[in-house]
C-alpha cells in the first residue's frame, strides 16, 4: 500500500502542516483579564458588556431566541431555539479571539481585546 | 467480471452511484454522532470524502459532482438545519473542485487529493460562515480547521488507496 504514496504526498501533508502552524502564530492574540464581549446580529451591533459583569443577555428578534450569559469572566450561550445547537453544545469561552456563532441565527458572540473603550453596555 | 474499454453503461453507472449516495449518506449520519466540539461547527471526520474521492478515481469527474452535491443536499435536508446544509455544500463544492484539479495535476496519489480536498473543504465553511456571520474574527479558528483537516484528509487518503486498488475495475 506504502507504494502508491509518492513523495509530493508527503511534502503536500508538511506544508499543510507548516501553514496550519504558522496561522496559529498569526492568530494567536490571546490577552487574559478584562476582555471586551460584543455581539453581533446580522452583521450589526448588538451590543457591547465588559468581560468582568454576570449578567443575561437575551437576543430576541424575529422570533429568534438566543440567550447569552456572562459570569465568572466566562460567555457561554445558555439557550437557543435554532435547529443545530452548536452554539449551545461549544460550551464557554474566555479568551479574547475566541467566539460562540449561531448561524442559522446570523449571531456572534465574540471576545475582543481590553474593555478600555470604558462602556459598560450599548444597544442600537 | 471482464474487463472493458468501452464506456461505462448507464444502468451499472446509475447503480453504483445510487449505491454511492446511500454509503456517504450513512457515513454523513455516522460522523454526524461522534462529537467533536473544538468550538467550531464544522470540525468533522470526513468519512463522507472517502465516497467521494473514490468515485473520482474509479468511476469519474461527473458521478462524483453528482453523488457529491445530492448527498450534502440530502442529508441536510434528513439531519441538519438550512444554514447548516449551503455551509457544508459551499465546503464540499470547493474541495471537490480542488480535489479534481489536483488528480489531474498527476503529481499526487489519493492521499495528496484528499489532503487538498479536506484542507478546501474546511477552509470553504469556513469562508461561508464568515460572510454569513459578517464578521472575519471567525478565522480565529483556521489553524484549528487546518490541523483538522490534515489528519482527517491523510487517513481518508490511506483508507482510499487500500479501498481503490481491492475494488474491481468498472
Amino acid at each position: 500500500m506504502f507504494n502508491y504514496i509518492k513523495k509530493s504526498d508527503i511534502m503536500l501533508l508538511l506544508l499543510i502542516i507548516i501553514i496550519g502552524l504558522a496561522s496559529m502564530l498569526v492568530v494567536n492574540r490571546a490577552k487574559e483579564g478584562s476582555g471586551l464581549v460584543v455581539i453581533e446580529k446580522s452583521g450589526k451591533l448588538y451590543g457591547k458588556y465588559s468581560l468582568n459583569q454576570d449578567i443575561r443577555i437575551p437576543v430576541d428578534v424575529d422570533g429568534e431566541h438566543n440567550l447569552i450569559i456572562i459570569k465568572d469572566g466566562q460567555v457561554k450561550m445558555q439557550e437557543s431555539n435554532c435547529q443545530g445547537q452548536d452554539c449551545v453544545r461549544i460550551g464557554s469561552i474566555c479568551q479574547s479571539g475566541q467566539s460562540i456563532v449561531c448561524l442559522p441565527h446570523r449571531l456572534l458572540v465574540k471576545i475582543t481585546g481590553s474593555s478600555k473603550g470604558g462602556y459598560d453596555a450599548i444597544t442600537e | 467480471m471482464q474487463s472493458q474499454s468501452k464506456p461505462i453503461h448507464g444502468v451499472y453507472r446509475l447503480t453504483a452511484c445510487s449505491i454511492a449516495i446511500g454509503l456517504a449518506l450513512i457515513l454523513s449520519y455516522v460522523e454526524a454522532m461522534i462529537p467533536l466540539n473544538i468550538g467550531v461547527p464544522g470540525v468533522k471526520l470526513g468519512l463522507p470524502n472517502l465516497v467521494t474521492i473514490c468515485l473520482l478515481y474509479k468511476l469519474g469527474r461527473r458521478e462524483a459532482w453528482t453523488v457529491s452535491i445530492i448527498r450534502v443536499l440530502l442529508a441536510g435536508l434528513l439531519f441538519s438545519g438550512l444554514f447548516a446544509t449551503l455551509y457544508s455544500l459551499a465546503g464540499a463544492i470547493l474541495s471537490l473542485f480542488v480535489m479534481s484539479k489536483l488528480m489531474d495535476f498527476g503529481r499526487f496519489s489519493l492521499l495528496g487529493v484528499s489532503l487538498g480536498g479536506a484542507v478546501f473543504h474546511n477552509i470553504g465553511q469556513i469562508i461561508t460562515a464568515s460572510l454569513v456571520i459578517q464578521d472575519i474574527g471567525i478565522f480565529y479558528y483556521l489553524p484549528v480547521l487546518i490541523i483538522s483537516a490534515a489528519i482527517s484528509g491523510t487517513l481518508i487518503g490511506i483508507l482510499g488507496i487500500i479501498i481503490i486498488n481491492r475494488i474491481q475495475k468498472f
